[in-house]
Protein backbone atom coordinates (compact mmCIF):
# COMPACT_ATOMS: atom_id res chain seq x y z
CA UNK A 1 0.00 0.00 0.00
CA UNK A 2 1.36 3.42 -0.99
CA UNK A 3 1.82 6.36 1.34
CA UNK A 4 1.19 9.94 0.24
CA UNK A 5 3.87 12.61 0.66
CA UNK A 6 3.23 16.37 0.46
CA UNK A 7 5.94 19.01 0.14
CA UNK A 8 5.45 22.54 1.49
CA UNK A 9 7.01 25.94 0.84
CA UNK A 10 10.35 26.13 -0.94
CA UNK A 11 10.80 22.35 -0.72
CA UNK A 12 8.68 22.15 -3.88
CA UNK A 13 11.49 24.05 -5.70
CA UNK A 14 13.81 21.19 -4.75
CA UNK A 15 11.43 18.33 -5.60
CA UNK A 16 9.72 19.93 -8.60
CA UNK A 17 6.30 18.71 -7.36
CA UNK A 18 3.79 19.22 -4.53
CA UNK A 19 3.15 15.57 -3.74
CA UNK A 20 4.18 11.99 -4.57
CA UNK A 21 3.16 8.44 -3.73
CA UNK A 22 5.76 6.07 -2.29
CA UNK A 23 5.99 2.50 -0.95
CA UNK A 24 5.88 2.48 2.84
CA UNK A 25 9.54 2.29 3.99
CA UNK A 26 8.62 1.36 7.61
CA UNK A 27 9.76 4.13 9.95
CA UNK A 28 10.20 7.90 9.78
CA UNK A 29 14.02 7.56 9.81
CA UNK A 30 13.88 5.15 6.87
CA UNK A 31 11.47 7.47 5.10
CA UNK A 32 13.79 10.46 5.60
CA UNK A 33 16.73 8.53 4.10
CA UNK A 34 14.64 7.35 1.17
CA UNK A 35 13.14 10.73 0.29
CA UNK A 36 16.60 12.37 0.37
CA UNK A 37 17.91 9.57 -1.88
CA UNK A 38 15.09 10.26 -4.31
CA UNK A 39 15.54 14.07 -4.10
CA UNK A 40 19.21 14.74 -3.25
CA UNK A 41 18.49 18.51 -3.17
CA UNK A 42 16.61 17.93 0.09
CA UNK A 43 19.82 16.89 1.86
CA UNK A 44 20.73 20.53 2.59
CA UNK A 45 17.16 21.63 3.36
CA UNK A 46 15.69 22.07 6.81
CA UNK A 47 12.26 20.48 7.33
CA UNK A 48 10.13 18.72 9.87
CA UNK A 49 8.00 15.67 9.07
CA UNK A 50 4.34 15.38 9.99
CA UNK A 51 2.64 11.97 10.02
CA UNK A 52 -1.14 12.10 9.69
CA UNK A 53 -1.22 15.77 10.77
CA UNK A 54 1.03 15.36 13.80
CA UNK A 55 4.78 16.00 14.07
CA UNK A 56 6.47 12.59 13.85
CA UNK A 57 9.24 11.06 15.97
CA UNK A 58 12.21 9.49 14.17
CA UNK A 59 11.53 5.95 15.37
CA UNK A 60 7.81 6.14 14.68
CA UNK A 61 6.33 3.35 12.54
CA UNK A 62 4.44 4.58 9.48
CA UNK A 63 0.97 2.99 9.38
CA UNK A 64 -0.94 1.89 6.25
CA UNK A 65 -2.39 4.68 4.11
CA UNK A 66 -0.33 7.26 5.98
CA UNK A 67 -0.11 10.86 4.83
CA UNK A 68 3.26 12.48 5.38
CA UNK A 69 4.10 16.17 5.05
CA UNK A 70 7.53 17.79 4.77
CA UNK A 71 7.34 21.30 6.23
CA UNK A 72 10.21 23.82 6.07
CA UNK A 73 10.63 26.93 8.24
CA UNK A 74 9.52 30.26 6.69
CA UNK A 75 11.32 33.47 7.59
CA UNK A 76 9.47 36.15 5.63
CA UNK A 77 7.28 38.82 7.11
CA UNK B 1 -18.49 55.79 27.21
CA UNK B 2 -21.00 56.43 24.43
CA UNK B 3 -18.20 56.58 21.87
CA UNK B 4 -16.76 53.35 23.29
CA UNK B 5 -20.09 51.53 22.87
CA UNK B 6 -20.66 52.94 19.37
CA UNK B 7 -17.15 52.19 18.17
CA UNK B 8 -17.16 48.55 19.27
CA UNK B 9 -20.90 47.91 18.88
CA UNK B 10 -20.52 45.33 16.12
CA UNK B 11 -18.28 43.07 18.21
CA UNK B 12 -19.91 43.76 21.60
CA UNK B 13 -23.14 42.47 20.01
CA UNK B 14 -21.54 39.14 19.13
CA UNK B 15 -22.71 36.06 21.01
CA UNK B 16 -19.94 35.00 23.36
CA UNK B 17 -18.07 38.31 23.06
CA UNK B 18 -19.97 41.16 24.70
CA UNK B 19 -18.79 43.99 26.93
CA UNK B 20 -16.73 41.56 28.99
CA UNK B 21 -14.43 40.66 26.07
CA UNK B 22 -14.28 44.29 24.94
CA UNK B 23 -13.07 45.38 28.36
CA UNK B 24 -10.43 42.66 28.32
CA UNK B 25 -9.20 44.04 24.98
CA UNK B 26 -9.09 47.57 26.41
CA UNK B 27 -6.91 46.40 29.29
CA UNK B 28 -4.59 44.26 27.13
CA UNK B 29 -0.98 45.10 26.26
CA UNK B 30 0.38 43.58 23.06
CA UNK B 31 3.86 44.00 21.60
CA UNK B 32 4.12 43.62 17.81
CA UNK B 33 7.72 43.15 16.65
CA UNK B 34 8.02 44.06 12.98
CA UNK B 35 5.87 46.71 11.26
CA UNK B 36 6.18 45.26 7.76
CA UNK B 37 4.00 42.98 5.65
CA UNK B 38 2.67 41.05 8.65
CA UNK B 39 2.89 43.90 11.13
CA UNK B 40 0.77 46.41 9.16
CA UNK B 41 -2.47 44.38 9.13
CA UNK B 42 -1.84 43.08 12.66
CA UNK B 43 -1.45 46.63 14.01
CA UNK B 44 -4.45 47.94 12.08
CA UNK B 45 -6.83 45.25 13.29
CA UNK B 46 -5.58 45.26 16.89
CA UNK B 47 -6.01 49.04 17.01
CA UNK B 48 -9.44 48.91 15.36
CA UNK B 49 -10.54 46.14 17.75
CA UNK B 50 -9.56 48.30 20.73
CA UNK B 51 -6.46 46.64 22.22
CA UNK B 52 -5.62 49.16 24.95
CA UNK B 53 -1.85 49.38 24.62
CA UNK B 54 0.14 48.39 21.53
CA UNK B 55 3.93 48.30 21.41
CA UNK B 56 5.38 48.68 17.90
CA UNK B 57 8.98 47.67 17.22
CA UNK B 58 10.83 48.15 13.93
CA UNK B 59 14.15 49.78 13.08
CA UNK B 60 13.42 50.07 9.35
CA UNK B 61 12.53 52.99 7.10
CA UNK B 62 9.75 52.82 4.49
CA UNK B 63 11.02 51.98 0.99
CA UNK B 64 9.33 51.58 -2.42
CA UNK B 65 9.68 47.79 -2.35
CA UNK B 66 7.53 47.72 0.84
CA UNK B 67 4.48 49.28 -0.77
CA UNK B 68 3.03 46.16 -2.48
CA UNK B 69 2.13 44.71 0.93
CA UNK B 70 2.85 47.13 3.81
CA UNK B 71 -0.48 48.89 3.64
CA UNK B 72 0.08 51.44 6.41
CA UNK B 73 2.53 53.28 4.16
CA UNK B 74 2.25 55.38 1.00
CA UNK B 75 4.79 56.90 -1.38
CA UNK B 76 4.92 60.09 0.71
CA UNK B 77 6.28 58.04 3.62
CA UNK B 78 9.40 56.79 1.82
CA UNK B 79 12.46 57.26 4.01
CA UNK B 80 10.48 57.73 7.24
CA UNK B 81 10.58 55.38 10.22
CA UNK B 82 7.88 52.72 9.87
CA UNK B 83 7.04 52.97 13.58
CA UNK B 84 6.44 56.74 13.30
CA UNK B 85 3.97 56.30 10.44
CA UNK B 86 2.33 53.29 12.08
CA UNK B 87 1.71 55.18 15.31
CA UNK B 88 0.29 58.17 13.38
CA UNK B 89 -2.13 55.88 11.53
CA UNK B 90 -3.16 54.12 14.74
CA UNK B 91 -3.82 57.43 16.49
CA UNK B 92 -5.95 58.55 13.53
CA UNK B 93 -7.84 55.24 13.56
CA UNK B 94 -8.47 54.91 17.29
CA UNK B 95 -7.40 57.49 19.86
CA UNK B 96 -8.45 55.16 22.68
CA UNK B 97 -5.34 53.07 21.92
CA UNK B 98 -2.04 53.93 23.56
CA UNK B 99 1.09 53.18 21.53
CA UNK B 100 4.73 52.81 22.50
CA UNK B 101 7.36 52.71 19.76
CA UNK B 102 10.79 51.06 19.65
CA UNK B 103 13.16 52.18 16.88
CA UNK B 104 16.08 49.87 17.64
CA UNK B 105 16.59 46.50 15.98
CA UNK B 106 15.00 44.09 18.47
CA UNK B 107 17.60 42.42 20.68
CA UNK B 108 18.06 40.46 23.89
CA UNK B 109 18.30 43.49 26.19
CA UNK B 110 15.08 44.99 24.82
CA UNK B 111 13.32 41.64 25.30
CA UNK B 112 14.40 41.35 28.92
CA UNK B 113 13.47 44.96 29.65
CA UNK B 114 10.13 45.17 27.84
CA UNK B 115 8.53 41.70 27.50
CA UNK B 116 7.43 41.74 31.17
CA UNK B 117 5.30 44.85 30.39
CA UNK B 118 3.20 43.04 27.77
CA UNK B 119 0.61 40.23 27.93
CA UNK B 120 1.27 38.86 24.44
CA UNK B 121 4.22 39.07 22.05
CA UNK B 122 3.59 38.96 18.28
CA UNK B 123 6.38 37.86 15.94
CA UNK B 124 5.96 39.77 12.68
CA UNK B 125 9.68 39.87 11.85
CA UNK B 126 11.31 38.85 8.57
CA UNK B 127 14.42 36.92 9.59
CA UNK B 128 15.40 33.81 11.54
CA UNK B 129 17.81 35.57 13.93
CA UNK B 130 14.95 37.70 15.31
CA UNK B 131 12.51 34.78 15.30
CA UNK B 132 14.76 32.52 17.42
CA UNK B 133 15.70 35.39 19.74
CA UNK B 134 12.03 36.29 20.34
CA UNK B 135 11.04 32.63 20.80
CA UNK B 136 13.77 32.01 23.37
CA UNK B 137 12.90 35.22 25.26
CA UNK B 138 9.22 34.20 25.38
CA UNK B 139 10.16 30.79 26.83
CA UNK B 140 12.53 32.38 29.36
CA UNK B 141 9.98 35.00 30.44
CA UNK B 142 6.85 32.78 30.09
CA UNK B 143 5.08 34.94 27.49
CA UNK B 144 2.63 33.63 24.87
CA UNK B 145 3.93 34.18 21.33
CA UNK B 146 1.71 34.61 18.28
CA UNK B 147 3.86 33.53 15.35
CA UNK B 148 3.41 34.21 11.64
CA UNK B 149 5.75 33.82 8.67
CA UNK B 150 5.48 33.82 4.90
CA UNK B 151 7.34 32.39 1.92
CA UNK B 152 6.36 33.14 -1.68
CA UNK B 153 2.69 32.00 -1.80
CA UNK B 154 2.50 30.23 1.58
CA UNK B 155 2.24 31.22 5.21
CA UNK B 156 2.44 29.69 8.68
CA UNK B 157 0.59 30.71 11.85
CA UNK B 158 0.96 29.31 15.38
CA UNK B 159 0.49 30.24 19.03
CA UNK B 160 3.54 29.16 20.98
CA UNK B 161 4.27 28.95 24.67
CA UNK B 162 0.67 29.47 25.76
CA UNK B 163 0.56 28.53 29.43
CA UNK B 164 -2.78 26.88 30.21
CA UNK B 165 -4.90 28.98 32.60
CA UNK B 166 -7.00 26.05 33.73
CA UNK B 167 -6.26 22.39 34.38
CA UNK B 168 -8.88 21.02 31.97
CA UNK B 169 -6.27 19.15 30.00
CA UNK B 170 -3.59 17.83 32.34
CA UNK B 171 -1.53 16.42 29.42
CA UNK B 172 -1.06 19.88 27.95
CA UNK B 173 2.55 21.08 27.75
CA UNK B 174 3.12 24.31 25.83
CA UNK B 175 5.40 24.00 22.80
CA UNK B 176 7.54 26.69 21.23
CA UNK B 177 9.16 27.35 17.84
CA UNK B 178 12.25 25.29 18.72
CA UNK B 179 10.08 22.21 19.28
CA UNK B 180 9.21 22.51 15.60
CA UNK B 181 12.62 23.59 14.26
CA UNK B 182 15.23 23.19 17.05
CA UNK B 183 18.03 24.94 15.18
CA UNK B 184 17.81 27.85 12.72
CA UNK B 185 18.58 27.16 9.07
CA UNK B 186 21.80 28.60 7.70
CA UNK B 187 21.44 31.78 5.64
CA UNK B 188 21.75 29.91 2.31
CA UNK B 189 19.17 27.22 3.19
CA UNK B 190 15.98 29.31 2.98
CA UNK B 191 15.28 32.23 0.67
CA UNK B 192 13.86 35.36 2.32
CA UNK B 193 11.17 37.57 0.71
CA UNK B 194 13.75 39.79 -1.00
CA UNK B 195 15.31 36.75 -2.70
CA UNK B 196 12.31 34.46 -3.18
CA UNK B 197 9.57 37.06 -3.54
CA UNK B 198 6.19 37.20 -1.81
CA UNK B 199 2.66 37.77 -3.11
CA UNK B 200 1.69 41.16 -1.66
CA UNK B 201 -1.67 40.08 -0.28
CA UNK B 202 -0.26 36.96 1.45
CA UNK B 203 1.25 38.64 4.55
CA UNK B 204 -2.11 40.45 4.77
CA UNK B 205 -3.92 37.12 5.05
CA UNK B 206 -1.42 35.71 7.55
CA UNK B 207 -1.21 38.95 9.57
CA UNK B 208 -5.00 39.12 9.88
CA UNK B 209 -4.99 35.52 11.13
CA UNK B 210 -2.32 36.43 13.71
CA UNK B 211 -4.44 39.40 14.83
CA UNK B 212 -7.41 37.03 15.13
CA UNK B 213 -5.40 34.71 17.39
CA UNK B 214 -4.35 37.69 19.55
CA UNK B 215 -7.97 38.84 19.93
CA UNK B 216 -9.10 35.30 20.82
CA UNK B 217 -6.26 34.90 23.32
CA UNK B 218 -7.19 38.13 25.09
CA UNK B 219 -10.96 37.72 24.99
CA UNK B 220 -11.05 33.97 25.69
CA UNK B 221 -13.42 33.52 22.74
CA UNK B 222 -13.03 30.43 20.57
CA UNK B 223 -10.14 28.01 20.14
CA UNK B 224 -6.61 29.17 19.54
CA UNK B 225 -3.85 27.56 17.48
CA UNK B 226 -2.00 26.56 20.62
CA UNK B 227 0.47 23.69 19.99
CA UNK B 228 -0.64 23.68 16.36
CA UNK B 229 0.87 24.98 13.14
CA UNK B 230 -1.47 26.13 10.40
CA UNK B 231 -0.11 26.31 6.85
CA UNK B 232 -1.98 28.34 4.21
CA UNK B 233 -1.31 28.09 0.48
CA UNK B 234 -2.70 31.04 -1.47
CA UNK B 235 -2.23 29.30 -4.85
CA UNK B 236 -4.35 26.27 -3.99
CA UNK B 237 -6.65 27.79 -1.32
CA UNK B 238 -5.59 25.02 1.03
CA UNK B 239 -5.15 24.98 4.78
CA UNK B 240 -3.09 22.28 6.48
CA UNK B 241 -3.03 21.98 10.28
CA UNK B 242 -0.44 20.00 12.21
CA UNK B 243 -0.38 19.04 15.89
CA UNK B 244 2.96 19.96 17.46
CA UNK B 245 4.77 17.94 20.14
CA UNK B 246 7.62 18.60 22.57
CA UNK B 247 11.07 17.97 21.13
CA UNK B 248 13.76 16.97 23.64
CA UNK B 249 16.39 18.73 21.50
CA UNK B 250 14.60 22.08 21.92
CA UNK B 251 15.05 22.20 25.69
CA UNK B 252 18.79 21.67 25.32
CA UNK B 253 19.12 24.61 22.92
CA UNK B 254 17.06 27.29 24.69
CA UNK B 255 19.09 29.47 27.09
CA UNK B 256 18.03 28.70 30.66
CA UNK B 257 19.13 31.95 32.28
CA UNK B 258 19.06 35.63 31.38
CA UNK B 259 22.88 35.61 31.36
CA UNK B 260 23.16 32.78 28.86
CA UNK B 261 20.39 34.35 26.74
CA UNK B 262 22.25 37.67 26.68
CA UNK B 263 25.42 35.88 25.56
CA UNK B 264 23.78 33.97 22.69
CA UNK B 265 24.76 35.36 19.28
CA UNK B 266 21.57 34.94 17.24
CA UNK B 267 22.98 36.56 14.11
CA UNK B 268 25.81 34.03 14.09
CA UNK B 269 23.43 31.09 14.63
CA UNK B 270 21.75 31.96 11.35
CA UNK B 271 24.85 32.48 9.23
Amino acid sequence: MKIEISFFGQLTDKTGCNSILMDNPGTITEFRNLVIKQYPNLSNAKFTIALNNKIALDNEVIPKNAKLALMPPFSGG
Amino acid sequence: MKEFILRYQRQITLDGFGMDAQEKLSKAKVLVIGAGGLGCPILQYLAAAGVGHIGIADNDLVSYSNLNRQIFFGQDDIGKFKVDIATLRINALNNLVKTTIYKDRWNQALSIEHFPNYDIIVDATDNFASRYLINDACVLLAKPLVFGAVSKYEGQIAVFNKIQDDQKNSDYIPVNYRDLFPEPPKSDEVLNCAEGGVLGVLPGTIGVMQATEVIKLISGVGEILSNQLLNYNALTNSFFKVQLIKNAKADLLIPKTIDSFMQTNYEQLCN
